[in-house]
Parts: C-alpha cells; structure tokens; sequence
C-alpha cells in the first residue's frame, strides 16, 4: 500500500498520524524529519532551561509511539523536493518516496541575522533540544549576555540568563516588548520588572557586528555604535515558515504555504499544517500563521482526519496566549493587537501597576482582553468573546462588566 | 545571587546533600529500624525489655508527628500555594490530633475515652475498624467505624476527590511533608501504571480477611498484619521513599486507595484542563507523584478523572500555564451568564508556586 507521507515531526505532524489512525486508517504512514529525535515539546525547551523540567519529560509520547500505530520515523531526513504529479518526494540520499497523501508539516526556523552568522561560540537560540545542549555549554562559562528580540522567545532567553546569574543587556529593534500583542503601558510593567531583575533593557537597536576572541563571543557592536561586552548572544529575531518545498512545487504560498479548511494545499493530495500553514478565509485572504501550540495541534487533528478521508473543518479558535514574564502573567485573548482600527479599547491598572487589563470591544461586542499581572479572570474573557456577547448585555455582577466599569476607555 | 544561581540550574537533583534531604533519610531510617525492631522481637518470641519496648514505640509516635509538622512547615515555605497551604494544615493538625493527643502517646495521660482514641480510623486501611471484636467491646465506635468507612468518606470523595489521602490520612500526612521531595521518584509511563490496579486485590483480600475473623478464624488477620500492615506498608511504603517515591504504598497497595479511587472517578471531583493553554511540557507528570499522565489529558484539554489521583494539588500548581484546575473551565455559555465571580475567582489565585527544588 502506497503510504502517507508527512514531511516533519513536530506537534502537527503527530497529531495528524494520530487523526489518521483514529479515523481506523491503517495505512503505513512515514515521517520524514531533518530532527535527529523523536517528538517533543518544543515550549518546554524554555522550562528545562530552568531547571524546572529535565529534558526526558519533554517527550510527548510514551517511547513505542511509533511502532505501535504503524509509523516509520525516519530522522535526520532531508527531502530535497515534492513532485506533485508523479505522487513522490525526493528523500536526499534514498531517492524518490511514492505517497499516497503527503503532509507538510515543517514548522518555521528561527531567523538568522547577518551578525549572528559567525563561527564564533556564544551564539544561541531556543527553538531545538540541540539549542538548548548549546546554550546549557555556554550559560555554565557565561559572564555577559546580549538576547536581541521582541517576541516570547527573546524574554524566554532573557528569564534563562537572568536566572543563571548572568549580566543580561535586552535589546529590541521596536520600541517595546511584543508589540503585535502588548500596548505601551503594557509592556512597559514588563520592561520595569526586567529592569528591576537587573537586565539592562534597549530599545530601538539592534547588533550590527560581532566581536570575537579565541574563537569565542567576546562583544557586540550596536546601530547607535554602543559597544557591549558580552560572552553570549541570543538570538530570537522571529521565524521564516518553511514553504519552500511546496512552494517549488508550484503551489501557492504566502507568509506560510496557503491552505483551506480542510488543510487541503493547491497541490493534489498535498496537505500542509501547523506553524509552516496559513489558513485561507472565506473572503480569500489568508489569515497570518498564528504561531502557538494549541493552532498546530488543531491543524495536524484536522489535516489527518481529511487525510484519511474524513471530511472535517477547521474551525479556528478564539486567540488565546498565556505566558510568564519574569513573575508576572499574561494573557492575550482574542484580537488584542494595540492600534487596530474600528475598536474602542477600555484600560483598568491594578494598585501600583503590579496588574493591568485592557478590554477590546467593537460595537459593544468584547472582540479581545489582554491581561498582564492578573489572568484570572481570562477564561471568563474567552468564553464571552466566543459568545460574542456585548459587554453591557452581561449580568450586573459579572466579573467582566465589574472590570470594564472600573476602568475608564 | 549565587544561591539562586545554583537552585536553578538544569540538572540539579543530582547529588545535593544538605540538613534537609540528611533528615528526611534519617527520618526513613529510623522509623524503618524501629517499626523492623519491634516487629522482629515479637515475632522471634523474644520480648523487649519493658523500658525499651516503651520508647522505641513513643519515638516512632513522635519522630512521625515530628517529621510530619517539621516539614510540613518546609513545604509550606516551599509550596507558597493556597491550596498547598490549607492541605498542610490539615496534614499537621489531624496528624497532631489523632496521631498524639486522641490516638497517640498523650491519650492516657489525657484519660481519651476510647470511642475518642478510634476516631480516625478507617476500614479497608485499618482493618480492626469491622471486627467481631470491635461489636462486642465497643458498639458506638463499631457503627461510628461503619458510617465513617463506608459512607462519610466515600461521600466526601465523590465531591471533593481523595482529600482523605493528602489532607487527612496518616500515611498521605506523611507522603505529602517528609516525602514532598521524593514526588518526583515515582515511577511513571504505561507499563507501571498497569500495576497500580494491585490495590483492588489488597482490598480483595482485606475483605476476605474481615469475613474470616466474623468467622471467627484469626490467621488470616495474623498474615495480613504481617505482610501487608507491616511489610508493605510500613517497611516498603516507607523504606522507598528515596527510591520509589513516597507513594508506593499509596498508589500500588493501599486498599482504602482503591476503595475510594473508585468513588472519586465517578463523582464530581476532576482536574479540569484546557487544551489551549497546554504546551505539552510535562511539568505535571514531573510533579504528579501517583504517575498519572496528566499531560494527555491536559493536550486533549478533557478533565482528569482518574482513580490514582489524591488531589495533591502540584500539578495544578507547577503549570507554568494554568492548563490544569480543581474548578471547571468556564464554557462560552457560562462565562457569560456568571453571575458570581467567586466561582472563577479561586482558579487562578496564584498557583504560581514555584517550588525551590534541590534537596533530594
């Protein structure tokens, strides 16, 4: 029997094997990934930097996985390219692989700036267990760290350095932290606590150049020619989807390899989810990947269940990101990028900044929430923005409307 | 600086000797020895002398209540959680109750009544709760024993989950202080899981054992005494602590366990979870100490029900998430018509109890 093919091994990629297998499909299914392991939790690569977790709990399933459902998990695998006519992908050095359905689930990889090519040691990233091999080398020996990024990634590595005692300088090109989420008062609590933790926050600059010593990061020269002595930099600049297979392939692509809801490329029997996907919508635009765990699995349940023949839908679910940054939470829900237009956004601060909400509302309806310090109340949040519910409609004790009249919009 | 620096490195359970982890093993040993010691001498027929016998059997009372509110405070400073907090109580009060003052060494200074005196016990775990004996000699506490084990309990459980092994029980006071720190040993994946229905077969047997001595046949209590009240129990379920966790006993043996898993598992009681907010990164199976595959449920965001569970809490408070709660997620229709913000307003009161770790 021809197999299914899925290209990657990440969360998309196992959940459409076991979509496919729960739909009672017992074709033989092949993965081809460039990982040298099996699948593991990529958020998680942040914790066992702690030291909360060791890196045995980041497995995501028991070790006969693959076996037991019928998998053939071919690591360090490079597919060189997809030929949609002759139904085979080209597996560099094993020649071409028949497939009967083929799923591209091949996630993003982290962007590498021209400062960070360099042979030097002492730079680093978060995205794979071999990151995180590196950066444990490096942090043990580190006296001064440079981590340049905006995003949920680059505090990550921030929190990791800070924790490891190290000297920590956090540089950003924006003018604040996680801009597509947090507005200004926001993301400055953020910024206070970092400076608070002793890390030396720059906004609106970014590394130009490395300097280095016995093969060894020595110092960073900034665009406003600051020059900062550091041993390690980090480097989080944000993620590229990795379409280029399908896009070779002639199928069509934008920011991520376009798809429809039943995770169908234009491609024939060519299916692509998770990080690397972008959903088209009905009006014809494609809506920009949304890069969190939950998407991916959702994606890879649905490609696999179409995959093996089962017509599901999906249904994308309200925004929801929750995180930690440097002992304060987060919580975004729904739309609740700052400057979107059409919507009147409603702000609460907490006694002495240590919390803050802000409720994003069109005409009446809650579209989004983002609360930082204090996320209780964000399940509540969701579930009235999935209702779409007008904010003056709820009960007169509801927490959420308690919260929007305390706070002036 | 450098402290902190050192707790949270990765790797960190390996070799780390401090007062802490040097009086837990002391306190493993110590009450191995003393209950092996006196279990030996009466079984070999040779008696202690009277002032040895008397104080080997009030230091296991005290070093166990000891090592109970002793680290209980630790865990308390470590967990700096709500819920860790209320359990602990719990744990150091009843354990100060009914472990010294009603059950224990001050009971006959104190002229406790003996109805008093069995107050916390509970069949299937304490089997002489349902003796012929027990009718006979003391009826009120027979029927208080009936109603306690086979009707108060379980009831509780079907609301509130096992409380009765991490807030009440003396074997789970025990687990949840002075074994805090082993929670991570326990064994965990598929195939240990699979033993853990072996409680079912103790409280087989512990049911056999009480229609026998209703039968009037007293050999088979003698054995089960021995074997599994001694030599599971005390000599296993505590010797393992460094090595199988402090559960052992709890989660593989404990008949009462079983009884009350099952009440639990189909009452109201459940870790709720939400598939968006888990990231599939382990921490509660890390923490679980029962072995229970927490992350599974959680990814497919379904709650929790499973029988091993005793409501410890760590799960819930290591997530770095919030994925995992005692208190259901509220679903779109809810959250709009809630009237009462007290409901949600407990979920997220922080949890963010990060414990130190180190001090195997």
């Amino acid at each position: 029997m021809t197999p299914y093919v899925v290209i990657g091994n990440g969360v998309a990629a196992v959940a459409a094997a076991e979509a496919i297998r729960e739909q009672g499909d017992t074709t033989p299914i092949v993965i081809l990934t460039d990982q040298e392991c099996a699948f593991y939790s990529r958020p998680c690569l942040y914790y066992i930097m702690l030291g909360r977790i060791e890196w045995e709990d980041a497995w995501g399933r028991p070790d006969d996985f693959y076996p037991r459902n019928g998998i053939e998990l071919r690591c360090s695998t490079h597919v060189a390219g997809i030929d949609p006519a002759g139904r085979t992908v080209e597996v560099e050095g094993q020649g071409k692989l028949p497939y009967s359905r083929l799923l591209v689930a091949t996630g993003t990889r982290g962007r590498v700036p021209p400062w960070a090519q360099t042979p030097l040691r002492g730079v680093v990233g978060l995205n794979t267990l071999l990151d995180v091999a590196a950066m444990t080398d490096v942090m043990s020996s580190g006296r001064g760290a440079v981590v340049v990024g905006g995003g949920l990634t680059s505090i990550e590595m921030v929190e990791v350095c800070r924790r490891w005692g190290i000297p920590t300088t956090f540089m950003m090109r924006g003018e604040r932290f996680l801009e597509s989420q947090l507005d200004g008062e926001e993301a400055e609590m953020i910024h206070r606590r970092l400076r608070e933790a002793g890390v030396e926050m720059l906004t609106g600059d970014e590394i130009v150049s490395l300097e280095g010593q016995e093969g060894r990061v020595s110092g960073a020269v900034t665009k406003s020619g600051r020059e900062i002595e550091c041993d390690i930099a980090g480097c989080a600049v944000g993620v590229i989807p990795n379409k280029e297979l399908v896009a070779e392939a002639g199928g069509e692509v934008a920011a991520g390899i376009v798809v429809d809801d039943h995770m169908r490329t234009t491609l024939p029997e060519v299916y692509a989810a998770g990080d690397c996907a972008q959903v088209r919508q009905p009006e014809g635009t494609a809506a920009p990947p949304e890069m969190l765990w939950y998407v991916a699995g959702d994606m890879g349940r649905v490609a696999g269940a179409n995959m093996a023949g089962e017509g599901e839908t999906y249904r994308r679910r309200v925004f929801l990101n929750v995180s930690e940054f440097c002992g304060l939470d987060f919580c975004g829900v729904g739309e609740i990028r700052p400057g979107q237009g059409g919507v009147e956004e409603t702000k609460i601060r907490g006694p002495k900044g240590s919390a803050s909400a802000r409720l994003v509302t069109r005409e009446g309806r809650l579209v989004g929430a983002c609360f930082v310090g204090d996320i209780r109340l964000s399940d509540i949040a969701r579930g009235v923005i999935e209702e779409g519910a007008r904010i003056d409609e709820l009960h007169a004790s509801h927490p959420l409307r308690l919260l929007a009249e305390r706070g002036s919009p | 600086m450098q402290q902190e620096r050192c707790l949270t490195r990765p790797r960190l359970h390996q070799a780390r000797f401090d007062v802490l982890s040097g009086g837990r093993l002391l306190v493993v040993v110590a009450l191995v020895v003393l209950f092996g010691g006196r279990k030996l001498a009466e079984l070999t027929h040779h008696p202690l002398p009277p002032g040895l016998d008397r104080y080997t059997g009030l230091a296991i009372w005290w070093i166990y209540w000891g090592s109970v509110v002793g680290f209980g405070l630790v865990v308390m400073a470590r967990w700096r959680n709500t819920y860790f907090r209320w359990r602990t109580v719990s744990a150091m009060v009843s354990q100060t109750l009914f472990g010294i003052i009603l059950g224990g060494p001050l009971a006959p200074g104190l002229h406790v009544p003996d109805f008093a005196r069995r107050l916390h016990l509970t069949w299937p775990l304490h089997l002489s709760v349902i003796t012929p004996y027990a009718r006979e000699h003391d009826p009120p506490a027979f029927v208080y024993g009936i109603i306690i084990s086979l009707i108060a309990w379980p009831v509780i459980t079907s609301f509130l989950g096992m409380r009765y092994c991490s807030w009440f029980c003396a074997c789970g006071n025990l687990a949840e202080t002075m074994g805090d720190s082993y929670r991570l040993r326990g064994p965990k994946g598929p195939a240990r899981q699979s033993l853990e229905n072996t409680g079912y077969g103790v409280l087989a047997l512990a049911a056999a054992v009480t229609a026998l001595l209703w039968m009037r046949v007293d050999a088979g209590f003698r054995w089960y005494d021995l074997v599994i009240a001694f030599l599971i129990a005390d000599v296993i379920g505590i010797g393992a602590y460094p090595l199988l966790g402090s559960r052992v006993w709890c989660r593989f043996f404990c008949p009462l366990r079983a009884t009350l898993g099952w009440f639990s598992r189909r009452g109201r009681f459940a870790i709720h979870t939400s598939g968006q907010r888990c990231i599939e990164c382990g921490t509660c199976n890390r923490y679980c100490e029962m072995g229970i595959d927490i992350r599974m449920r959680a990814r497919q965001g379904v709650a929790l029900r499973d029988t091993e569970c005793v409501a410890c809490g760590a799960c819930i408070a290591v997530c770095p998430r919030y994925a995992l709660s005692f208190y259901p997620f509220p679903s779109a229709a809810e959250a709009v018509t809630a009237r009462n913000a007290r409901r949600f307003r407990v979920r997220f009161k922080r949890q963010l109890a990060t414990p130190r770790e180190g001090g195997g």
